[in-house]
C-alpha cells in the first residue's frame, strides 16, 4: 500500500501495540492529540490510556521514567517532541539509559526506543530543527536509526523495538509527508546496523542518511549527465553503529567519497566516516574525502536555514572536487 | 608469454647480477613466491615472483649481468597477474616508508645535483597513486606531473610507466608488489661462488671468473683509483685517553647490552673534526667540476666480510649517542657478515672510517670510498717506546692514515685535519664543550 | 483581598520511640525476632559501613560515604519492603541493600573498585552516583507494575540534596499525575557533602513540598526506626492498595563525612555533631529492646563478635576474589558486539598482556 513515512511509523507502532503486550507508547500529546506530527494518530483510542498515554511537560521525566519501565521488564517507545529537545535530558539518556546495563553488570537491561523529529528546511522556531545524533557518539549506549524513506522506516522501527538495548530514532520532518512509497501492511524488519547501497556506481561513493537521500541522488543524477560520472548513492540507515563493510567495500572500489549530513561538520558523523576510511582504505584513496554539512554553528533562523543545510548544488561542487584527477 | 624484466631496486641502479634462481623452467609458482636473488652494489635482493603460473625460460643466467628493463624470465601463457588481496595490503603498510626510502636514497646518493639541502621535498600524491608506484616499482620523485601544485596524478603515473617499458634504461615490469628492498634469506654461509670451472689436472694455472660481491669491490677500487689522485697524509696518536675512556665506558655499556669497542668512540670523535673541516665531507661531481659539501654525517664503516669488503653505514652519525653508535655498529656488522643488510645501510656514506688494526700489520694505505672526499683509516693501537719531554714512556700508540682526494684537498688541511683528530682523540673530555 | 497563607513552619516528627528509647508512640505489631533483625541490621550496616572506611584508609576500597547516624532510616525504610517491590537508592543505603539481601562479599568487592553485579531477586537498582536519578526509575518501576497489573511497590530514596534537583521534582510530579505505586524517600541528613539543610531548601520541611505534587507526605524521626518502619510499612499497603505515591521525609543526622574525601570539620560545628551523637538510633532501639526484656547487654557482646566475624569473613573472601578480566566491561555493554567493538576489545587485551 501506498504511504507516507507518517503513515508507515503510525502502522509500526499499532502492529507493536497489538503483538507485544509489554510495549507502551508515551510523550507529550501524543495520546488524544495523535502527536504533533500525527504519527501517532488513534493509536490511544484503539488500544487505551493504560499503554498510550500524555506525560507532563518532563523530558527528564519522560526519560528516566521510561528507563525504571524498560529495567521492570516493559518495552517503552519514548516520544521526545522534537530532537532539539533531547538536550533537556541528556543526563538520563547518556548517565543512565546507555548506562544500566554497564552499571549493573548485565544483570540489567534497557530496551527502551526514543522516538524524536529533526531536520530543516521546514521553517520551524529554533531547537526544533536540530540534528543531535553527533552528540551520541561520544557516549556510546544508544543505536541510533535515521531513516530515509516509508519503507525503511517502518522496517527499523519494528527492529528498534525487538532490539534489547537502547535506541534512538530520528525521523526527519521534511520526509515525513514529501512522498508516498509501496510498504507492505504486515510485520516486518530491516537489520539495524546495515546500510543501503541505493545506486550502484564506479567513480564515487556517496554517503548520506534521511533527508540528505534524495539531495544526494539529485546530485548524483546531475553528475551524470555533465560528466558521466558513475555515482555510487549509500543510504546509511543506521549512523550507529555504522556499517563499516559497506562503507569500506565502497570506497575501495571507487577510491573517491563524499558525505553529507545536516548535522554540523566537528565531530560529526561525518568526522566518524572519515576516520574510518582513513584507518581501512587509506590507500585507495585518490583525493580527500569530502564532507558536505552543516556549518559548525547553532542551527540558523528560518529565513536563513537554506544557506545552511546541504543542497544538491553543494553536493554536486563536493562530487566535482573529488572527481578531479 | 609474460615477460619479467629487471626492475628498478633503487640507488640509481643500472644493472645487477643474477646471484641466484629460486626457480626452474617448467616449475609452477605463486604470486610473490621467492623467485631469484640479484645483487646490486653490495646488497643482495630477493625479487618475488610477478605471477602465478608456470616458468617457460630463464634468459640471464646465475652470475650474469643483467641491465635495468632486461628480460630475466618469462611465463608460459595463462599466467595470472591477478593480485592476491592480502599480499597488497600486507605490502601496504610497508608501502609509504619503502617508497620513500627509494626516493631518498635515489635521491641522496646520485653525484650529480647541485642542491647540499638536508631535507628532500616529498612528492605530493595520493594515497591511490603512492600505491600503484610502489607495485609498479617506479619512484614518484621521477614521474613529471602535470598538476600545477606539482601532485603527481594516476594519470601521470601510468603515462609515465608506458613510456618506461618502451624505454628498457629506465623500466620497470608491471609486476605485482616488488618490493623495492628486501632482506634476503641466505641459505648458505654466504661465501664467494665456487669457480666456475674445476682445474684440469695437471693445469698451470686455474681461471675464475670475478663474480658477486668480488667483482664489485673489483669495479669500485678501479674507478676510485683511476679517477681520483690520492694522496696520503700519515700521523700517530697517544690512545692513552682513549684505552683509559674505553675502559670505564665498557661496563656500564655492558650493562645496557653494548658491547663497547673503540669504533664508537672514534666515530664520535671525528663528528666535530668534520664539522670543522666540510671538505672531507664533500664530494666531487666530475660532470659539473663542482664540490658538493653534505650536510648529513653518513660514516661508512669498513668490515671484513667473509665474501669481501663491504662498507654499511651509520647515518646521522651526528645525531646519536656513543651507545647508540655501537648498537647500530652491532646490527650493521652482524648483517654484513650475513649479508642480510638493505641497501639504505650499505650507501649514501658521506665519509668512510676504516679499522685495519685489526688484521696483522700496524698500519696501511686505504683507498677512498668513491665518490666521498677522503678516508680514514686507523691502524692497531700498540705500546710503542715513545720520547716525551725528553724521556723514553710506554705509551699506546694508534696509526692513522688519511687518503685524501688532491683535488679538493691539500697537504695543509689534511694535515690540520689529522691533527685536530688527534688532538680530540688524545683529550676526548673537550668532546663536552660543545655537548647539548 | 486574598490571604496568602503560610504552610506550618513546624511539623512535628512521627515518633514511637524517643531519644531515651522510651515508648512514647504506638509500637508496630512485630514478633521478637522481627524486633531483633532490625537491630543486628542496623549494628551490621554501622560496622560494615566503619570497615569499609577501614579498608580505604588501607588502600584497599575506594571512596565510600559512610551512613554512620543513619543505620535507623536506611533499615526502617527496607525491612517492610515485600520480595515483589524494588528499590532505587543513592549510594548511602547499602544498609538498605544488605536488608535487601545483597550479599556482603558483592558489595566490598565493588568498593575494590569492580562492577557487582546484584542477584536479580533483590530488586535492587545499581547504587546510583548521579544525584536524584533513581527517583524518575522508582516512579518508572512503579508505573510499569501498575500497567501490568502486578502487587509490587518501588522504592525510591534520595538525600536532602536531590530534592534540589530537576529530577526530583519531576518525579513526584509523575507520581501524583499517574498515581504510581510508589515510595519517595528523602534522608535528610542534614547535609550535601557542606551545603546545610537550610541552603538546600526555603520550604519548612521536604515533606511540605510533597502536597505542592498532590502527593500525601509524612515527617518522621529518622533515628527511631520503629517509626520508619511504621511509616514504610503505611506507605507501602497505600500504594498495594491502589492508592498512589507517598513522599517520607526521615530526620536524622550524618555523623560521618560526606566520603572517605571530605573533611566536615572544615565546614562544621563539633558541638553540632555531639548534640546529634545523643539521638544514636542503635543506643536508642538497644535501650527499648533490654527495657522489653527482648535484649542483655551479654547478648550484645555476642552480636558485636558475631557481625565483626561475619564482616571479616566476607572481607576476607571479597578482597581475595580474583579481579575481572581488564576487558570484561565490554561484556557489560553488550553482548552482541560489533566488528569495532570487537577490535578494539582485542587492542586492549594485547595491551594488558604486555603489561603482565
Amino acid at each position: 500500500m501506498q504511504m507516507t513515512m507518517i503513515e508507515a511509523l503510525n502502522q509500526a507502532l499499532a502492529l507493536e501495540l497489538e503483538r507485544d503486550k509489554r510495549v507502551v507508547i508515551f510523550g507529550e500529546d501524543i495520546g488524544a492529540n495523535g502527536g504533533v506530527f500525527r504519527v501517532t494518530e488513534g493509536l490511544q483510542r484503539k488500544f487505551g490510556v493504560q499503554r498510550v498515554f500524555d506525560t507532563p511537560l518532563a523530558e527528564s521525566g519522560i526519560i528516566g521514567t521510561s528507563v525504571g519501565m524498560a529495567v521492570y521488564g516493559l518495552r517503552p517507545i519514548a516520544e521526545i517532541q522534537f530532537a532539539g529537545f533531547l538536550f533537556v535530558c541528556m543526563n538520563q539518556l547518556l548517565s543512565q539509559a546507555t548506562r544500566i546495563r554497564f552499571r549493573s553488570g548485565g544483570a540489567y537491561t534497557c530496551p527502551l526506543v526514543v522516538r524524536a523529529p529533526y531536520g530543516g528546511g521546514v521553517r520551524t522556531p529554533e531547537l526544533h530543527s536540530d540534528s543531535v545524533e553527533g552528540l551520541f557518539l561520544q557516549s556510546p549506549g544508544f543505536k541510533i536509526i535515521i531513516p530515509s524513506n516509508p519503507y525503511d522506516a517502518k522496517g527499523l522501527l519494528a527492529s528498534a523495538v525487538a532490539d534489547p538495548e537502547p535506541v534512538l530514532f530520528l525521523e526527519n520532518i521534511k520526509l515525513y509527508r514529501s512522498f508516498r512509497q509501496e510498504v507492505p501492511e504486515d510485520y516486518y524488519t530491516i537489520p539495524i546496523g546495515k546500510a543501503k547501497v541505493v545506486q550502484e556506481g564506479r567513480d564515487v561513493t556517496v554517503m548520506a542518511y534521511g533527508a540528505m537521500v534524495p539531495v544526494a541522488l539529485e546530485a548524483a543524477k546531475k553528475a551524470q549527465q555533465e560528466a558521466g560520472t558513475s555515482v555510487e548513492v549509500i543510504d546509511l540507515r543506521t549512523v550507529w553503529p555504522l556499517d563499516e563493510e559497506t562503507i569500506v567495500n565502497s570506497v575501495t572500489k571507487t577510491g573517491r567519497a563524499v558525505i553529507v549530513h545536516e548535522a554540523p561538520k566537528a565531530g560529526g558523523v561525518g568526522a566518524e566516516v572519515t576516520a574510518i576510511i582513513n584507518e581501512k582504505c587509506l590507500f585507495s584513496l585518490l583525493q580527500p574525502v569530502a564532507r558536505v554539512t552543516g556549518y559548525d554553528t547553532p542551527y540558523p533562523v528560518p529565513g536563513q536555514e537554506d544557506y545552511y543545510v546541504p543542497n544538491v548544488p553543494r553536493v554536486l561542487d563536493a562530487i566535482r572536487r573529488v572527481m578531479e584527477p | 608469454m609474460q615477460e619479467f624484466r629487471l626492475p628498478d631496486l633503487g640507488e640509481g641502479m643500472h644493472e645487477a647480477e643474477i646471484r641466484r634462481w629460486l626457480v626452474k623452467p617448467g616449475d609452477s609458482v605463486k604470486l610473490d613466491q621467492p623467485m631469484l636473488e640479484v645483487e646490486t652494489d653490495k646488497a643482495v635482493v630477493e625479487i618475488p615472483a610477478p605471477v602465478s603460473g608456470r616458468v617457460a625460460e630463464i634468459k640471464v643466467p646465475e652470475g650474469k649481468v643483467a641491465q635495468l628493463g632486461e628480460v630475466l624470465v618469462t611465463f608460459e601463457n595463462g599466467a595470472t597477474a591477478s593480485s592476491s588481496p592480502s599480499a597488497s595490503v600486507s605490502v601496504q603498510r610497508g608501502v609509504q616508508s619503502d617508497v620513500a626510502a627509494v626516493s631518498a636514497s635515489s635521491a641522496g646518493s646520485n653525484g650529480s645535483g647541485g642542491s647540499a639541502t638536508v631535507t628532500r621535498p616529498r612528492v605530493l600524491a595520493a594515497p591511490a597513486v603512492r600505491k600503484r608506484a610502489f607495485e609498479l616499482g617506479i619512484d614518484l620523485a621521477q614521474v613529471p606531473a602535470s598538476h600545477p601544485s606539482g601532485r603527481v596524478t594516476m594519470d601521470d603515473l601510468e603515462k609515465f610507466a608506458q613510456q618506461a617499458k618502451a624505454a628498457p634504461t629506465q623500466s620497470v615490469q608491471a609486476a605485482q608488489a616488488v618490493p623495492a628492498v628486501m632482506p634476503v634469506q641466505t641459505n648458505g654461509t654466504g661465501a664467494a661462488p665456487a669457480p666456475t670451472k674445476p682445474p684440469e689436472a695437471g693445469a698451470q694455472e686455474e681461471r675464475q671468473a670475478l663474480t658477486g660481491l668480488r667483482r664489485r669491490i673489483a669495479e669500485r677500487m678501479e674507478r676510485s683509483w683511476r679517477t681520483i689522485p690520492h694522496a696520503v697524509a700519515f700521523d700517530e696518536l697517544d690512545g692513552s685517553a682513549l684505552v683509559a675512556l674505553r675502559q670505564q665506558l665498557k661496563p656500564v655499556a655492558e650493562q645496557r647490552g653494548v658491547r663497547l669497542t673503540y669504533m664508537p668512540l672514534l666515530v664520535k670523535l671525528l663528528i666535530p673534526v668534520l664539522k670543522e673541516y666540510p671538505i672531507f665531507n664533500a664530494s666531487f661531481d666530475e660532470e659539473q667540476r663542482a664540490i658538493i659539501y653534505k650536510r648529513v654525517y653518513h660514516i661508512g664503516i669498513a668490515v671484513d666480510a667473509p665474501e669481501g669488503l663491504l662498507v654499511p653505514v651509520i647515518r646521522d652519525a651526528d645525531r646519536l649517542s656513543i651507545i647508540e653508535i655501537a648498537q647500530r655498529m652491532e646490527h650493521l656488522i652482524a648483517g654484513a657478515q650475513k649479508r642480510s643488510l638493505t641497501i639504505p645501510e650499505v650507501t649514501g656514506s658521506t665519509f668512510t672510517l676504516n679499522n685495519i688494526g685489526g688484521f696483522g700489520g700496524s698500519s696501511g694505505v686505504p683507498i677512498i670510498n668513491y665518490p666521498e672526499a677522503a678516508i680514514l683509516a686507523v691502524g692497531r693501537l700498540q705500546e710503542k717506546a715513545v720520547v716525551v719531554n725528553g724521556s723514553i714512556v710506554v705509551r699506546s700508540i694508534m696509526p692513522l692514515t688519511l687518503s685524501f682526494d688532491h683535488r679538493l684537498i691539500d697537504g695543509g688541511a689534511a694535515g690540520r685535519f689529522l691533527a685536530r683528530f688527534k688532538a680530540l682523540a688524545e683529550h676526548p673530555q673537550q668532546l663536552m664543550l660543545d655537548m647539548i | 483581598m486574598v490571604t496568602i497563607q503560610q504552610i506550618e513552619d513546624t511539623m512535628t516528627p512521627y515518633q514511637i520511640l524517643d531519644v531515651e528509647g522510651n515508648v512514647v508512640g504506638s509500637v508496630p505489631k512485630l514478633s521478637t525476632e522481627q524486633f531483633l533483625q532490625l537491630y543486628r541490621a542496623m549494628y551490621l550496616g554501622r560496622v560494615f559501613s566503619n570497615k569499609i572506611i577501614a579498608l580505604q584508609r588501607q588502600g584497599r576500597a575506594t571512596t565510600f560515604g559512610s551512613l554512620l547516624g543513619q543505620e535507623a532510616s536506611a533499615v526502617g525504610l527496607a525491612a517492610p519492603m515485600q520480595a515483589q517491590d524494588w528499590l532505587t537508592t543513592s549510594y548511602r543505603e547499602i544498609a538498605s541493600l544488605i536488608v535487601r539481601g545483597v550479599p556482603l562479599t558483592t558489595l566490598i568487592y565493588s568498593f575494590r573498585g569492580f562492577t557487582p553485579v546484584f542477584p536479580k531477586e533483590t530488586r535492587c537498582l545499581p547504587v546510583q552516583i548521579v544525584i536524584a536519578t533513581q527517583m524518575l526509575h522508582a516512579v518508572g518501576l512503579g508505573m510499569a507494575a501498575k500497567i501490568a497489573g502486578d502487587n509490587a511497590v518501588a522504592v525510591g530514596v534520595c538525600g536532602d540534596g536531590a530534592t534540589s534537583e530537576g529530577d526530583f521534582n519531576e518525579a513526584l510530579n509523575f507520581a501524583g499525575v499517574f498515581q504510581a505505586p510508589v515510595v519517595l524517600v528523602v534522608q535528610n541528613n542534614g547535609w550535601a557533602i557542606s551545603v546545610p539543610r537550610r541552603l538546600q531548601s526555603a520550604a519548612p520541611t521536604f515533606a511540605a513540598r510533597g502536597p505542592g505534587f498532590g502527593v500525601p507526605s509524612v515527617l518522621v524521626d529518622g533515628n527511631d526506626v520503629l517509626a520508619v518502619y511504621d511509616v514504610m510499612q503505611q506507605a507501602l499497603a497505600r500504594a498495594r492498595s491502589g492508592h498512589g505515591p507517598t513522599l517520607i521525609e526521615t530526620l536524622t543526622y550524618r555523623l560521618g563525612a560526606h566520603t572517605t574525601a571530605d573533611d566536615p570539620t572544615r565546614y562544621r560545628d563539633a558541638a553540632e555533631v555531639e548534640v546529634w551523637k545523643a539521638k544514636d538510633p542503635i543506643v536508642r532501639f538497644k535501650r527499648f529492646l533490654i527495657q522489653r526484656g527482648l535484649w542483655s547487654e551479654e547478648q550484645d557482646q555476642q552480636l558485636i563478635a558475631v557481625v565483626e566475624e561475619e564482616i571479616n569473613e566476607a572481607a576476607n573472601i571479597a578482597l581475595n576474589m580474583p579481579p575481572p578480566a581488564p576487558d570484561s566491561f565490554f561484556d557489560y555493554l553488550t553482548d552482541s558486539p560489533t566488528p569495532r567493538l570487537l577490535e578494539q576489545r582485542a587492542e586492549l587485551r594485547r595491551f594488558a598482556q604486555q603489561d603482565q
